[in-house]
């Protein structure tokens, strides 16, 4: 993926409309820069799930085109998809690691996964370890580790290959606020060296205090777009 | 990475796989073993009624039978003409002396009819016998014949010909309709038993997929996978196949003298590899069904 200097992410008029006629976005336009940190709020069912899955292509638009890194999804075809997502870091609220394998092998394995060398696997493995401060924990198993200390791994993991865009859809969602705040350290740091981040989140501390772009779902539409936004959302609680 | 890693990664994380999920991996193998020990035994059956059928296939002849003022130009004539036709095997001369002194003998007790008859009073006729290498062929001698000058007749037992010809068919393709719907029974067990190993993983294969994984690269260890349960399979069925009709061999030819049995070595030869590339076709077409569903995301 060539990624130009502006538009990471671009929504021209996308609509999806599910089969049992829920709409779950309705005439989206919006745009996302290369190098943006960007939280997608929305209370449940307000659109979320299905404007990242969108950008995975896991979900296509009934009408309109969804860009990312200049590259139009339309073009994207089934038996590509898989190369498109490995620009696409992705972290989940469950972390999602594989509970038989060790935290080194977890990132190994999304590496190996997409055919990258045992050079560079034994080379950038302990690399992204240190970054989320895990170099110690290599060793152990997800079940031996906090929630937060999960997450990081998950974190390893999804920067392994060097994405130009990462999701983070609820990666907080499970954790204490003290760890929370280390992972969006983390996620701040990443941005900095230049990955694009898109989370989408329910946590209004975390976006209040982080004074970030704010787009915001509701009922399928964007209510609100601010660049310093806060949380505050009618129908939240 | 280049392929030979790569196959040895995927054997690798297959040998893994199995090893991980033992209760399932027994469970594949003696799925693949139970069946294809059913399609052994089908498998011999049809193979001893084929070849009851073949014996009797061979066994069909046919009569020419020559007039009685035949020349001798007109005799090798009638000859040329039926080596000639497609599927005969042998031509023998049968002179009448022979016709009678065989009909007399095929009576046994009961030639008693023949009274009144003798070499010398001899009603029946100067004939080419005819052996064929399949019924078929029967009528096509017939009418090569047709018209010819000094036969008189062709004796063709066409009802019972045709019976034979019917009945080798239908054996056959009931043989195949037998098979087909083995093959797909075998696999129905095997894909189910296997996509409990894929339901066991199909969070890593989600992984898998997020992270960007090619389908392939997904399938390949559970289909190595299913190729070892099915070869494994194979190998156990054939190994009971193989040394129960060992036994029934020697204990039927022991007490009958005339058994047109196929020989255990025949089935060393030939149903060893069958099992064993059977076992590892369905093993890997069954691993390739199991996916399926877990890969459409």
């Amino acid at each position: 993926m060539n990624i130009g200097r502006c538009n990471m992410i671009e929504f021209k008029n996308v609509t999806k409309k599910y089969d049992n006629k829920v709409m779950a976005l309705d005439n989206i336009s919006v745009r996302i820069d290369s190098g943006e940190f960007v939280f997608l709020v929305g209370a449940s069912g307000a659109g979320k799930s299905t404007f990242v899955k969108m950008l995975l292509k896991e979900v296509e638009p009934t009408s309109g085109e969804v860009i990312v890194g200049n590259k139009n999804l339309k073009g994207v075809t089934k038996k590509d998809v898989p190369y498109y997502r490995r620009k696409i870091g992705m972290v989940f609220q469950d972390y999602r690691l594989i509970p038989t394998l060790n935290v080194y092998e977890n990132v190994a394995f999304a590496m190996r996964v997409i055919d990258a060398t045992p050079k560079e696997i034994r080379r950038r493995v302990p690399m992204v370890l240190a970054l989320v401060g895990l170099s110690d924990r290599s060793r152990s198993f997800p079940s031996e580790l906090s929630g937060g200390e999960q997450q990081r791994v998950s974190l390893a993991r999804a920067i392994a290959n060097n994405p130009t865009l990462l999701i983070a859809d609820e990666p907080t969602g499970n954790l204490d606020p003290e760890t929370a705040k280390d992972i969006m350290r983390l996620l701040m740091d990443i941005n900095k060296a230049g990955t694009t981040i898109l989370m989408a989140t329910h946590a209004k501390d975390i976006v209040d205090s982080s004074k970030r772009r704010v787009i915001a779902l509701e009922k399928g539409q964007i209510v609100r777009d601010e660049k310093k936004g806060r949380y505050e959302f009618n129908a939240e609680n | 990475m280049n392929s030979m890693q790569k196959i040895k990664m995927f054997t690798l994380d297959a040998l893994k796989s199995l090893k991980r999920n033992k209760t399932i991996t027994l469970a594949s193998i003696v799925t693949v073993s139970a069946t294809l020990f059913i399609f052994g035994v089908f498998l011999l059956v049809a193979q001893t009624i084929n070849m009851g059928v073949e014996s009797v296939e061979s066994k069909v002849e046919i009569k020419a039978y020559l007039a009685d003022g035949i020349t001798t130009t007109e005799q090798s004539n009638v000859e040329t003409i039926i080596n000639a036709v497609e599927g005969v095997k042998e031509v023998y001369y049968e002179t009448k002396e022979e016709a009678f002194e065989n009909f007399k003998e095929r009576l046994g007790e009961d030639n008693s009819i023949l009274t009144g008859f003798s070499e010398d009073r001899n009603p029946l006729p100067n004939s080419f016998v005819i052996s064929l290498e399949e019924p078929e062929a029967a009528m096509r001698v017939e009418d090569a014949l047709t018209g010819v000058r000094g036969v008189e007749d062709v004796g063709n037992e066409r009802e019972t010909v045709e019976k034979i010809i019917g009945l080798a068919r239908l054996i056959r393709s009931m043989g195949v309709v037998i098979f087909i719907i083995l093959v797909l029974v075998s696999l129905f067990l095997i894909s189910n038993t296997i996509k409990l190993t894929v339901y066991s993983r199909r969070r890593e294969i989600g992984i898998m997929k997020f992270v960007g994984a090619t389908d392939w690269f997904i399938r390949w260890p559970f289909i190595i996978e299913g190729m070892i349960m099915g070869l494994v399979g194979g190998i156990i069925a054939f190994g009971v196949v193989y040394s129960a009709y060992r036994v029934i061999y020697a204990d039927v030819t022991q007490s009958m003298f005339y058994a047109e049995l196929v020989t255990p070595q025949y089935v060393l030869q030939n149903f060893s590899w069958q099992f064993g590339v059977t076992g590892l076709v369905i093993g890997a077409l069954g691993s390739f069904i199991a996916l399926k569903r877990f890969l459409d995301v």
